[in-house]
C-alpha cells in the first residue's frame, strides 16, 4: 500500500517536472522588436509619395485629420455599442440555449449536423441577405454579429454541462435542488466553459461588426475604412488598419480580465 | 576490491561526480561527489527514495545531463549520449510513439542505418525476446502498460547495446506485470549478457534483480551503502524471494535506508 | 442518453427539415412579413434556375478553386514559419509578440490594404485569403512543436537519431494533431476571406454572385448562393476531417469502435 503511493507520487513528480518545458508560456515582449524595426525601416527608407505604402507617419497624420473633422472618436463609439450589445445579447442567448442543448438526454448530438452548418455559413455571405431582408441599420448589425458569435459561447457551454462531473449532477439532485436554484448551480460549474466560448466569440464578434460596417457603410470605423479605400486615401487605409487593431487589442484585454477575476474562484482547470 | 580489477572489466568509472540542476530558476545540488565503477555483464541496481536524485545519475550515464567530475565510459571521458548505451524510461507512454505500431517503434533507433533484411531480423529477434510476437502490428496505445514496457525494451535491445540503464522501469506497473516483466529482465540479460544499471525505490526489486546494490539517499544525494548480491544468474520469484540470503540482503538495506533517514521512519 | 447511430442521424435529419418547413408556412401564414424575405421553395426554385443556367457551377468552381490554392499557399508558409520559429527558442523569445499582433489584427480591416496594393485581381482573393488562413497553422504548429514531450526528445538522444530524423521521426508526428486543427481552421478561414473579397468587389465568385443578386433585387437567388457558401464550407470542412480520419491510425481505430 505504501509502495502504491509512494509510486504514484513520484509519477506525479516526473510529470509535473516536465510540465513546466512544455513550451507554453506568454510571449516576451521582446518579440515586438521586429515589428518595431519593420516599421522604423519603412519610416526612415520609405518612399515619402509611395502610394501602396504610405510611410507610418502619414498614418498619423491621417488619424488626426480624422479626429479633427469630428469622425474618430463618434465612429469609434458606434462600432464598440455594436460590439457591446451584441456580445451581451450573445452571451445571454448562447448560455441559455448551450445549457438546453446540454441537459435534452435524448440525442442532443444529432442536432450537430445542423449547428454544424449554421455556425460554419460566412458571416460575410450573411450581411447582404440581412441588408435586403431587415434594412441596412444598426438593427440589422445587430443581427448579424450576434447570429455569428452566439456559436462558440452555445457550444462551449453545452459541452461544458456534458462533461459535468457526474458526482456533481447527481449532488445536484440529491440535494433536491430544482428549478431557479439547480440553473445557477450549472451556470456556475459551466461557467469556464462559457467564459471560453466568450474568449473565442470576442474576436469574432469584433470582426464581424467591422465587416458589417465595410459591406453596408453602416457608421462606425468599417464605414471609415470603405471610404478611405474608395477614395484611395492609402494613409488613412493603414491608419484605419492600426485603429481596429488596437481596437482588437483592448477587445482581448478586457476579456482576458474578465476571464482573470471570475476564473481565480475556479482554480486551474486542467483543460 | 577495485585494484584486483582488471580495466578493461570496468565499464563505467565514476569519480567525484556531481550534478547540479536549475528548477525555477534556482541552481540545486542535486548529487554531491559520486564514487563508483560499474563493471562488465554485471546488473547493479541503485536504490534510494523517490526525489533523491536516481533518475537524474541515469541521466548522467546516459549523458543527457551536464555534470562535473569525471565519468569515464570505457576509458574515455563520457559527454553526450555514448553508442552503446540505452535508457528505458519510466514513462512509456511518452517515450514510445503512438503513431507507429510497435515494429515501427521498434526499429527507430536503427532504421536506415543498417541494411533492410538485416534490420527486420533484428526486430523480430528483439520483438521475440520480449514476447510479443502476435503484436507486431498494433499501436502502443493498444497494449497494455506492461505490453508498451515490453515495446520499449525490445527497441532498445534492437540497437544491440552494451549496457541498458533502466529508469523505474517498473514503476507504474500493478505488482504481477511487475513480477513478470523482472523475471523477463533476467532472462534477456541472460541471453544478451548485456551490462544493466537499475534504479527504483522498490527494496525487493533492487534486490532481486542486482548482482550488486548502492544506496543513493539524502541531499544533496550521496553513495551511503554498497552491497554483493551474490544470489547467482538464476533467480526465482518465490523461492529466491523466500531465500534466508534475500531476506537478510533486504533487511540490510532497509537498516540502511532508515539509517539514511537519521532514525526517523520514512511515512510518506 | 445514447442514441443509436441509425437514430440519430434520422434526427439529424429531422431537425433541419423542420425549421424549413415552419419557415414555409410562417411566411406563407403572414406570420413574419418582410419585403425581401424569400420562402425555401423560392429558394429552391432560384438554386434550380442557377444551375440550369451553368452560373451556379461557374461561380462556385472559381470561389472553391480559390479558397483551395489560397489553403495550400497558406498551409505550405504556415508550417514552415511555425516549424522555423517553435524549433528555436531564441527565436520564438524573439518573434513571438510580432507574430501575435499581426495575427490578430482584424483581418477585414486588412481587405482595403490588399484592395489598394492589388485591386480587384484574382491576385487580391489569394493574397487576402492565404493571409488569413496562414495564422491558425503558424500559431498551431508553433504550439505543437513547443508541446513535444522532454521524454520524446530524450529518445531521439538516447537512440541517436540526427537533427533532422528528430524532427521527421519525432517532433513532426507528435506536432500533427495541432497542426491539422490549425490546417482545417485555416481551410474556413480561406473560403470565407475568398467569399468577402468577391464581395467587396472581385468580379467573380459566389460573393460577386450573391452581390449582384442582392443588388437586382433577387432575394431567392441570394438566399440560394448563402445556402450553397454553407455547403461548401460544410462539405470541405467534411471531406478534410474524412481525409485526417482515414491518414491517422488511432483516430480510425476510434472511429472502428464507436
Amino acid at each position: 500500500m505504501t509502495l502504491q503511493t509512494a509510486n504514484t507520487h513520484s509519477v506525479m513528480i516526473r510529470k509535473s517536472r516536465h510540465k513546466s518545458n512544455d513550451g507554453k508560456g506568454v510571449a516576451p515582449l521582446v518579440g515586438l522588436l521586429p515589428l518595431a524595426a519593420l516599421l522604423l525601416i519603412w519610416q526612415v527608407f520609405g518612399n515619402p509619395h509611395s502610394v501602396f505604402f504610405p510611410q507610418p507617419n502619414r498614418w498619423f497624420a491621417a488619424i488626426d485629420s480624422l479626429r479633427q473633422q469630428g469622425m474618430l472618436w463618434s465612429s469609434i463609439l458606434a462600432t464598440a455599442s455594436t460590439f457591446i450589445q451584441s456580445m451581451i445579447v450573445a452571451t445571454l442567448i448562447g448560455t441559455a440555449l448551450g445549457m438546453a442543448l446540454g441537459s435534452i438526454q435524448w440525442g442532443g448530438r444529432a442536432l450537430d449536423p445542423l449547428l454544424d452548418f449554421l455556425r460554419n455559413l460566412p458571416a460575410a455571405a450573411l450581411v447582404p441577405a440581412a441588408a435586403i431582408v431587415l434594412g441596412t441599420n444598426t438593427k440589422m448589425a445587430l443581427v448579424i454579429v450576434v447570429f455569428s458569435s452566439v456559436w462558440p459561447i452555445l457550444l462551449n457551454t453545452r459541452s461544458a454541462i456534458l462533461n459535468l462531473s457526474p458526482v456533481l449532477s447527481s449532488s445536484i439532485t440529491n440535494l433536491g435542488l430544482g428549478g431557479f436554484r439547480r440553473s445557477s448551480v450549472m451556470i456556475g460549474s459551466a461557467l469556464p466553459g462559457i467564459l471560453l466560448g466568450v474568449r473565442v466569440a470576442a474576436p469574432l464578434a469584433l470582426i464581424v461588426t467591422l465587416l458589417a460596417e465595410f459591406i453596408t457603410n453602416l457608421p462606425g470605423v468599417g464605414a471609415l475604412i470603405l471610404s478611405a479605400q474608395q477614395n484611395f486615401n492609402s494613409a488613412e487605409v493603414y491608419a484605419l488598419l492600426l485603429v481596429a487593431g488596437v481596437l482588437a487589442l483592448v477587445v482581448n484585454s478586457i476579456v482576458s480580465a474578465i476571464e482573470a477575476s471570475v476564473l481565480h474562484r475556479h482554480g486551474p482547470t486542467t483543460s | 576490491m577495485p585494484e584486483l580489477i582488471k580495466q578493461d572489466e570496468v565499464v563505467y568509472q565514476v569519480l567525484d561526480l556531481s550534478v547540479n540542476l536549475r528548477r525555477r530558476g534556482q541552481e540545486r545540488v542535486i548529487l554531491e561527489s559520486l564514487s563508483f565503477d560499474v563493471l562488465k555483464k554485471e546488473c547493479l541496481s541503485i536504490v534510494g527514495p523517490s526525489g533523491t536524485g536516481k533518475t537524474t545519475l541515469l541521466r548522467a550515464l546516459a549523458g543527457l545531463v551536464p555534470y562535473s567530475g569525471s565519468v569515464k565510459f570505457h576509458g574515455e571521458t563520457l559527454n553526450g549520449p555514448a553508442s552503446d548505451v540505452v535508457l528505458v524510461f519510466q514513462d512509456y507512454v511518452n517515450a514510445l510513439l503512438r503513431w507507429r505500431t510497435v515494429q515501427k517503434n521498434v526499429a527507430l533507433g536503427i532504421e536506415g542505418r543498417i541494411p533492410k533484411e538485416q534490420c527486420q531480423e533484428r526486430i523480430d529477434e528483439a520483438i521475440e525476446t520480449v514476447g510479443l510476437q502476435n503484436y507486431r502490428d498494433s499501436y502502443p496505445w493498444e497494449l497494455s502498460g506492461g505490453m508498451q514496457q515490453r515495446v520499449q525494451i525490445a527497441r532498445a535491445l534492437a540497437m544491440k547495446p552494451k549496457v541498458l540503464l533502466f529508469d523505474e522501469p517498473f514503476g507504474s506497473l500493478d505488482a504481477m506485470t511487475r513480477e513478470g516483466l523482472q523475471d523477463e529482465l533476467l532472462r534477456v540479460r541472460s541471453v544478451f549478457q548485456t551490462t544493466c544499471v537499475f534504479i527504483t525505490h522498490d527494496i525487493d526489486e533492487a534486490v532481486y534483480l542486482g548482482d550488486r546494490l548502492m544506496l543513493l539517499s539524502g541531499s544533496p544525494a550521496s553513495l551511503t551503502f554498497e552491497l554483493d548480491i551474490p544470489l547467482g544468474a538464476s533467480r526465482n520469484q518465490i523461492l529466491t524471494k523466500e531465500s534466508g540470503e534475500f531476506l537478510g540482503y533486504r533487511h540490510q538495506v532497509y537498516e540502511q535506508m532508515r539509517k539514511a533517514h537519521g532514525g526517523s521512519q520514512a511515512t510518506g | 442518453m445514447a442514441v443509436p447511430k441509425r437514430q440519430a442521424r434520422l434526427i439529424g435529419w429531422i431537425a433541419p427539415t423542420i425549421l424549413v418547413g415552419l419557415w414555409q408556412l410562417s411566411i406563407v401564414t403572414g406570420l413574419i412579413r418582410f419585403r425581401y424575405f424569400p420562402t425555401p421553395v423560392a429558394v429552391a426554385r432560384a438554386l434550380h434556375t442557377l444551375a440550369v443556367s451553368g452560373e451556379l457551377y461557374k461561380n462556385t468552381a472559381h470561389t472553391v478553386s480559390v479558397t483551395l490554392i489560397a489553403w495550400v499557399i497558406a498551409s505550405v508558409l504556415g508550417i514552415a514559419i511555425g516549424l522555423v520559429v517553435g524549433l528555436s527558442v531564441p527565436l520564438w523569445k524573439g518573434v513571438m509578440a510580432s507574430i501575435d499582433v499581426l495575427r490578430s489584427l482584424p483581418i477585414i480591416a486588412l481587405v482595403p490594404v490588399g484592395v489598394i496594393i492589388f485591386g480587384f485581381t484574382l491576385k487580391l482573393e489569394i493574397v487576402i485569403a492565404a493571409y488569413a488562413a496562414m495564422w491558425p497553422t503558424v500559431v498551431n504548429t508553433i504550439s505543437g512543436v513547443r508541446q513535444t514531450r522532454a521524454e520524446l526528445l530524450d529518445v531521439g538522444k538516447m537512440l541517436r537519431l540526427s537533427t533532422i530524423e528528430r524532427l521527421r521521426k519525432l517532433i513532426f508526428p507528435s506536432s500533427l494533431p495541432l497542426i491539422m486543427v490549425g490546417l482545417r481552421l485555416g481551410l474556413g478561414l480561406s473560403l470565407v476571406l475568398t467569399v468577402v473579397s468577391e464581395i467587396v468587389g472581385t468580379p467573380k465568385g459566389i460573393g460577386n454572385a450573391l452581390i449582384s443578386a442582392e443588388q437586382a433585387l433577387h432575394p431567392g437567388q441570394m438566399f440560394a448562393y448563402i445556402l450553397v457558401v454553407g455547403l461548401v464550407g460544410y462539405l470541405l470542412n467534411g471531406v478534410f476531417l474524412y481525409l485526417a480520419h482515414f491518414f491517422s491510425p488511432e483516430e480510425r481505430s476510434r472511429g472502428m469502435a464507436k
